[in-house]
């Protein structure tokens, strides 16, 4: 089947530039995506998912280690700010080194859906694609289930 | 017990013992001024004696050798042929040499005893050599004494002629030596050739036929005679400065001599000794009375006895004293013995009671003491875990350290490799790369860089976190001169202004301290809103704490920078921890952790006082580092 444009459109949360430029090449280059929106500050990703003039987020790739807010702190706040029940966006947790204290953290947010050890590779958006697929079919039973 | 049962020492007082020993003692100081009082005066009245006995032989010594000289002129006399011409006389009186040889006397000269028959023929004689020659003066007696001849005779001008015998003293004696053939001397009388009218007395020797006979003379006979005045006489005795004695002389009822004169100096009106003594002289009976005088008495004073007495008394009473004293202390020891006694019988009493008290005390204290050695025995385990655990502790934080150390020093030589490589591809494929492999290629290189610093932080960190270098005095003044050189590249670049205030020293880790200020004054410059000039003042002040000496130090440092919000003031002292993205402040987020572990190593802390857009102050307390740890020591409190 055809991935193309599956993760519809994805917020980058890195405070490394160079970092987000990668993701962004790789995301380009997989050719599933729609749009691409990157923040170096968690709380900027934060303003713009509270304002609800803004696009629709499908998967937003969150980096652990930031300035100022870190991944969890957004997570933390995202949950008090926005609705995230509804399984939309997915968020997926970027971590230098998965550490399992960082992991138990995580799993207290239900919208985190996985993890990817940096650095980011294609098979990781291959996960999120699967993971998003099945949100939606959960979602809309009307749909089918996609297979590979 | 013994106390009681001896009722002397109970009474502590003097017994007829202490009385005996005083009445001995008494009686020993009487004895001895008594026997130094006796031989004292033995001695005293030995010298007056002796003194006396001295006076008065020489008298006699000097009379004998008077009389000597009378029968010298005798003798002369009879040998030249029983009587003696003027010239011949004054012949032999010069030989004589009476003024040298014979003090005292006044001269010598001769009397003839003459009937009335034989003064014609007598005065024929004197007058062949003398024709001025007389006798005088008349008198009414049968016999005729006139003085003949006497040498020196312009001394004795007045007693040539004189008739002897018309005065009672001079004839008796006269008489009298002519019937006895003896020596002979007058009475009291006055010379007539004194001017001083003082008593005097004539001595007669008897020569020719008359002599030892009574009745009328017959041929030529006479008398050798010599006058005397006794105050001259005596004056050649002894010379009177140097007698302790004085004394007078009574001649019958007539006093011819006297030194008890109220006038001398030395007289002494109540004398130690005085004596009478009646001395036959040549036919009359002097009475000598011999007195002593001050000298004599200043010789022989009774201070000796006096004062044995006087000490004797002295250490009497101090005896007594003593005796009262000892008998005294006696008295109070025994009486506080008592009092002892009897409190300690009531004291035993009590004890007996609070014995059986104790002894139950005794027993809870034993089961207790049980408890607290068990207590004890676990305190000395957890105490011996506490410092294993202690020093498993340190020795994991220091194995750490070195692992990191270790891991960042290895890690650093790829990355500088990585870091070259890239360099060498830039410069290789310059001007060659389209824009994406260009942008790719600087992505990698700064990464690279980035590598690098963290590399470069992390291994401050780590050997910030495992120094054993040893404390010091920190020079702060050369610290922060050598970092602000260091740094005059950064400096320059954002035109900054450091403001240096006062600097006192530092106790601790030179490197260190070295390593907090460079990190503060870095994030003091670098920490700056775009086209503001970055001022930052640094200061250090000892602090001390209620007059005590300097406790450490704390260290300020002040920027006009972006500020710090209030949430974020514990947080920036984190691990890695960032407020900002590298693009907008550049950095590993190790910075203040490191200042921060360096605060802790000197026993101190670091705080930043803020508030965002209005700049920053951090301030570090540094203290002397001590030991890292130090457990409470468990052994002594057991």
């Amino acid at each position: 089947m055809s991935t193309e444009g599956v993760l519809g459109r994805v917020m980058l949360i890195d405070d490394e530039k160079i970092d987000q430029m990668m993701y962004k090449r790789i995301l380009v280059r997989s050719g599933m995506t729609q749009d691409i929106i990157g923040f170096v500050y968690a709380q900027d990703a934060l303003n713009y998912l509270s304002d609800p003039t803004s696009e629709k987020i499908d998967l937003i790739l969150l980096d652990i280690n930031m300035p100022s807010m870190n991944g969890f702190e957004f997570l933390e706040a995202a949950e008090q700010v926005l609705n995230l029940d509804d399984g939309i966006p997915v968020v997926m947790m970027l971590t230098t080194s998965l550490s399992p204290d960082d992991q138990k953290r995580a799993a207290q947010y239900s919208a985190v859906k996985a993890y990817a050890n940096k650095p980011l590779a294609a098979q990781h958006l291959d996960i999120a694609a699967t993971i998003m697929c099945e949100n939606r079919q959960i979602k809309s039973p009307q749909h089918d289930v996609q297979k590979n | 017990m013994g106390i009681e049962s001896n009722p002397n020492i109970r009474r502590g007082k003097i017994t007829p013992m202490h009385g005996v020993i005083i009445a001995l003692s008494l009686i020993m100081t009487v004895g001895a001024w008594q026997f130094s009082k006796d031989q004292i005066e033995t001695r005293i009245k030995t010298r007056f004696e002796a003194a006396r006995d001295q006076a008065i032989g020489l008298l006699q010594v000097r009379m004998n050798k008077y009389e000597d000289a009378l029968w010298s002129g005798v003798s002369a006399l009879e040998s030249h042929g029983g009587d003696i011409s003027f010239q011949d006389w004054r012949v032999f009186a010069t030989s004589l040499n009476v003024g040298e040889k014979y003090p005292g006397i006044n001269g010598v000269g001769v009397i003839h005893f003459l009937g009335e028959a034989e003064l014609p023929a007598y005065l024929a004689r004197m007058r062949a050599d003398r024709p001025n020659f007389r006798i005088h003066p008349e008198h009414s007696e049968d016999i005729y004494m006139p003085i003949s001849f006497i040498e020196p005779e312009n001394l004795n001008a007045a007693a040539v002629g004189l008739d002897v015998a018309h005065e009672l003293n001079r004839r008796t004696a006269a008489l009298a030596s002519r019937d006895s053939g003896k020596a002979q001397i007058t009475g009291p009388i006055v010379l007539v050739q004194d001017a001083g009218h003082t008593p005097g007395f004539l001595f007669y020797a008897p020569f020719g036929e008359g002599k030892g006979t009574t009745g009328a003379a017959k041929g030529a006979s006479g008398a050798v005679y010599a006058p005397f005045i006794v105050q001259t006489l005596m004056q050649g005795l002894l010379a009177k400065d140097l007698r302790t004695i004085r004394f007078n002389i009574s001649d019958g009822t007539q006093e011819i001599y006297d030194e008890h004169s109220v006038d001398d100096p030395a007289n002494d009106p109540d004398p130690m000794f005085s004596e009478t003594v009646s001395l036959n002289l040549y036919g009359r009976t002097w009475v000598l009375d011999v007195r002593t005088n001050l000298g004599f008495r200043a010789q022989n004073s009774y201070s000796q006895p006096t004062l044995i007495l006087i000490g004797g008394l002295v250490i009497e009473v101090l005896i007594i004293a003593m005796l009262v004293l000892m008998s005294r202390a006696n008295t109070d020891a025994i009486k506080h013995a008592n009092r002892v006694t009897a409190d300690l019988r009531k004291k035993t009493v009590i004890l007996e009671e609070t014995n059986d008290g104790l002894n139950l005390a005794h027993f809870e204290l034993e089961k207790k003491n049980q408890r607290l050695r068990e207590q004890n025995i676990q305190i000395e385990a957890d105490h011996h875990n506490l410092r294993m655990a202690w020093s498993e502790s340190e020795a994991l934080r220091t194995e750490q350290s070195e692992f990191t150390y270790a891991v960042s020093h290895d890690l650093k030589s790829p990355a500088n490799t990585i870091q070259l490589v890239l360099r060498e591809l830039s410069l290789e494929q310059l001007g060659k790369l389209d824009n994406d492999s260009q942008e790719l290629l600087d992505a990698a290189r700064s990464t690279a860089e980035r590598m690098s610093e963290l590399i470069e932080d992390i291994l401050s960190y780590a050997w910030a976190t495992n120094d054993n270098s040893q404390s010091e005095e920190v020079d702060m003044k050369a610290c922060v001169d050598g970092v602000v050189s260091d740094m005059t590249a950064d400096i320059e670049t954002s035109g900054a202004m450091i403001e240096i205030g006062q600097l006192d020293p530092v106790y601790g880790s030179k490197t260190q301290v070295r390593m907090l200020i460079q990190n503060l004054i870095g994030n003091a410059i670098k920490f700056q809103n775009a086209g503001t000039v970055p001022r930052v003042s640094i200061e250090c002040r000892a602090m001390s704490e209620a007059g005590r000496t300097a406790d450490g130090a704390v260290l300020c440092v002040r920027d006009n920078g972006i500020g710090v919000a209030s949430e974020n003031h514990e947080r920036i002292f984190g691990l890695f921890q960032r407020l900002h993205v590298r693009e907008t402040y550049p950095g590993t987020g190790l910075g203040l952790a490191t200042c921060q572990r360096i605060a802790k190593n000197h026993n101190g802390s670091i705080s930043v006082d803020s508030e965002l857009g209005k700049g920053s102050m951090f301030r570090v307390l540094l203290r002397e580092p001590s030991m890292r740890m130090s457990l409470p020591d468990f052994e002594d409190a057991a």
